[in-house]
């Protein structure tokens, strides 16, 4: 399955898969303004695509909306790759690898075998379009697909689809760990089947609720809402509220927190001092860089499994028999 | 000999509003010496504070090595920053106070808060790391006083508004990491009353007007409010004034972590201990935090640019620090290279003395800088870095607070393992 797939290829999958497309035909474009030109006037979510390269030569496809601000630094911080771990891929690796043409990236370049190990990202913007459009494998067209047809067609190859906020600024440090590092498929792609990586994929984001609700532990169990002064400044954007004391979420933010600091103190030692004991030298800034983050939060814990107490009680005094 | 307790009474041209933040505060002209009082800090000829002459015009002690060893060797852990580093500098009879936790004995802490502001900054912080950090250490129970019936009566705002000032300061202060099952938050207007009133009582009787004049300052024109409010920061110092922890006993010592200001305050309360069959309290004091623009520069709750606020963004730190924090690194970077940093006015260092755990680090730093081998750029991106995490960290404890927990830390419950 080493040839190129083409656009007659990939539009019989689709159609034999019962994925509705339509595709327009104009002449070859280059850019995203000159594929404006011709196709632009059709109502829905219009894409650029980015093939792009770490210093690993991992390679993440970034698919977004063209009206959606790309910043390549926080991308790159997002990513746990450093300020600036990401460059544009260069032709070559382009077409060795989605075997498409330059200015023809497009999701549907996964169909081939030697792009199993791209990290796809998608915009969430995409979600919100009746349709959205790709090249077909060719610069000469541009095919419209639902957002639901193009889950249905990255599920065929064996990848789960993942949504991210492109444009949002995410500030990387020791508090808030490199949020879409997790989608990052391993650079050992030739071991991990399409499968497997699609399980991977799957697993990581099916932990993402769990994750994302365990940073606050808190109990907010009446209606009266606390004000809270935060609302701009904290990191994390969830305004989840468990109604009790999360075991499950807090464990979970704990080895989150442990391992975002093994990875970023990792990552240092090893470009320092190759060759040494890692393990050693690792742990104690670790227990250093942790320490108090697991240590307030534990303590918020606390209080919050306290305040739970102190509310039963209160209640039981006053509850009727 | 009992060791004289007033010093040299502190005398301070006129009292203006909390110091907190230091606005409004008005200093005599020509003041010779440096004025140290609870509403007033002003160095001589509005310059650095000097620490060593206060303790002597105090009449307290310098925490000596001795002590932080002890301090290590009988918590068993390393001693606060705060601590190795000369933060929480002079103490009276802190020392007795490990006496009686070496014999097994128990004592309590107490520290507290004017809430004149619902912005917390930095340096509001630092008493309440420090407090925690005891709290942990030797495993004890903590009183947290807001005083709001003293911003009511010095800031000239209403009552409500001090209640309410006095329950949002609570959940910073909450987010400062303390443990419900050993802390008892209250604010006056909701607590005075009971038994703590009458050891306002018993106090007030041991000072006469013109003690509490030469103490505090007070002149014919301030009103009675003020007059009357030294005896209700001074009772929580005696066991007795919170009977739902310490029943009727009267042999829990307290030790008080404060800024050294308030030194005032308890130096009336030792004064009446002894006459009305209680232990003195025991203090440990500590140095102001200096203001971003230097040492000479007051942190003002009304100009933002003189702080950093536990609701700063990583952004707003970034933009403070590169631009308000007073350097003392060269004006060029040739000079710069040759000459080195001023370590003793730069602000950057200083902060990173607070803040900075690793002490290895914070010496390279001090090191590299004050040879010129570093420069201020990258000692402000270290600072950033650390200011950021303790601020992010905060926010995210701050997120956790409910109304609910600020209500179960502030109920009149008892707390059964205080001491486990």
């Amino acid at each position: 399955m080493d040839a190129a797939q083409t656009r007659d290829s990939l539009l019989s999958l689709l159609k034999e898969n019962g994925i509705d497309s339509v595709t327009y035909d104009h002449p070859k474009v280059l850019t995203v303004d000159e594929q404006a030109k011709h196709v632009g006037h059709l109502e829905g979510g219009h894409s650029k695509n980015l093939l792009l390269k770490d210093k690993k030569n991992r390679l993440i496809l970034i698919s977004a909306l063209t009206s959606t601000k790309i910043d390549m630094k926080v991308l790159s911080q997002r990513l746990g790759l450093g300020k600036s771990g990401l460059r544009l891929a260069p032709e070559d690796i382009m077409q060795a690898v989605l075997k498409v043409p330059l200015g023809c990236v497009t999701p549907f370049a996964l169909l081939n075998q030697s792009a199993r190990s791209v990290t796809l990202l998608l915009d969430e913007g995409f979600k919100s379009k009746t349709q959205v459009f790709f090249h077909p494998l060719t610069n000469d067209a541009t095919s419209a697909i639902s957002p639901n047809g193009l889950d249905k067609f990255l599920r065929l190859i064996g990848r789960e689809p993942v949504y991210v906020n492109v444009e949002e600024v995410v500030v990387v440090g020791s508090e808030q760990p490199p949020d879409l590092a997790r989608y990052l498929v391993d650079v050992t792609g030739d071991n991990i089947s399409k499968e497997q990586s699609a399980i991977k994929a799957t697993t990581v984001q099916g932990d993402k609720p769990e994750l994302s609700q365990g940073t606050n532990t808190p109990a907010k169990i009446t209606v009266a809402a606390p004000k809270s002064k935060n609302k701009s400044s904290s990191a994390e954007k969830e305004t989840v509220r468990s109604t009790s004391a999360d075991v499950q979420g807090t464990t979970l933010t704990i080895l989150n927190e442990l391992l975002s600091a093994f990875q970023k103190e990792v990552t240092a030692q090893i470009v320092e001092k190759q060759g040494q004991e890692i393990a050693t030298l690792v742990s104690n800034p670790l227990k250093q860089r942790l320490e108090p983050e697991l240590e307030s939060l534990l303590m918020a814990f606390k209080n919050t499994a306290y305040t739970e107490g102190f509310v039963a009680g209160m209640a039981s005094r006053s509850a009727t028999r | 000999m009992e060791e004289s307790e007033s010093g040299r009474g502190v005398a301070s041209a006129t009292i203006s509003n909390g110091i907190d933040d230091g606005a409004n505060g008005v200093v005599a002209e020509g003041d010779e010496e440096q004025v140290v009082t609870p509403w007033e800090v002003a160095g001589k000829d509005g310059g650095k504070i000097d620490y060593d002459k206060l303790i002597v015009q105090f009449g307290c002690q310098k925490l000596n090595q001795n002590l932080i060893d002890r301090v290590e060797r009988l918590t068993g852990k390393p001693a606060h920053p705060f601590l190795r580093r000369g933060v929480f500098f002079a103490h009276r009879e802190f020392d007795k106070i490990l006496d009686a936790y070496e014999k097994g004995e128990e004592f309590y802490l107490y520290t507290g808060r004017g809430p004149s502001s619902d912005a917390l900054h930095l340096g509001h912080l630092v008493p309440f790391m420090f407090t925690k950090y005891l709290q942990d250490a030797f495993k004890v129970p903590l009183v947290i006083q807001l005083t709001d019936d003293e911003k009511c009566m010095w800031k000239d705002i209403s009552i409500e508004r001090s209640q309410y000032l006095a329950r949002e300061n609570a959940k910073d202060i909450i987010a400062c990491g303390f443990d419900i099952s050993r802390t008892f938050i209250f604010s006056d207007f909701d607590y005075v009353g009971g038994d703590f009133y009458k050891n306002m009582v018993r106090i007030a009787k041991c000072v006469t007007f013109n003690q509490a004049r030469g103490i505090f300052g007070f002149v014919g024109e301030d009103h009675i409010g003020k007059v009357s409010f030294p005896p209700v920061q001074a009772a929580p110092s005696f066991p007795t004034s919170f009977p739902h922890l310490f029943g009727q006993r009267k042999d829990v010592r307290c030790l008080i972590p404060c800024a050294i200001d308030q030194d005032p305050y308890f130096r009336m309360t030792r004064d009446a201990a002894p006459r009305i069959g209680y232990l003195k309290p025991a203090l440990i004091e500590s140095l102001f935090f200096p203001a971003l623009q230097g040492e000479s520069g007051k942190m003002s709750a009304s100009d933002t640019s003189t702080a950093i606020y536990v609701t700063d963004t990583p952004k707003q730190i970034i933009t403070k620090i590169n631009r308000y924090a007073f350097s003392g690194g060269g004006d060029t970077v040739e000079k710069h290279r040759k000459y080195g940093a001023n370590l003793e006015v730069d602000i950057p260092v200083k902060y990173l003395s607070f803040f900075l755990d690793d002490d290895a680090e914070l010496e390279r730093i001090r090191k590299e800088y004050g040879a010129g081998r570093m420069l201020t750029g990258e000692v402000k991106q270290r600072l950033i870095e650390v200011l950021t995490a303790l601020v992010v960290r905060h926010q995210k404890a701050r997120a956790g607070v409910t109304e609910e927990m600020v209500d179960a830390f502030m109920a009149v419950r008892p707390l059964p393992n205080m001491y486990g």
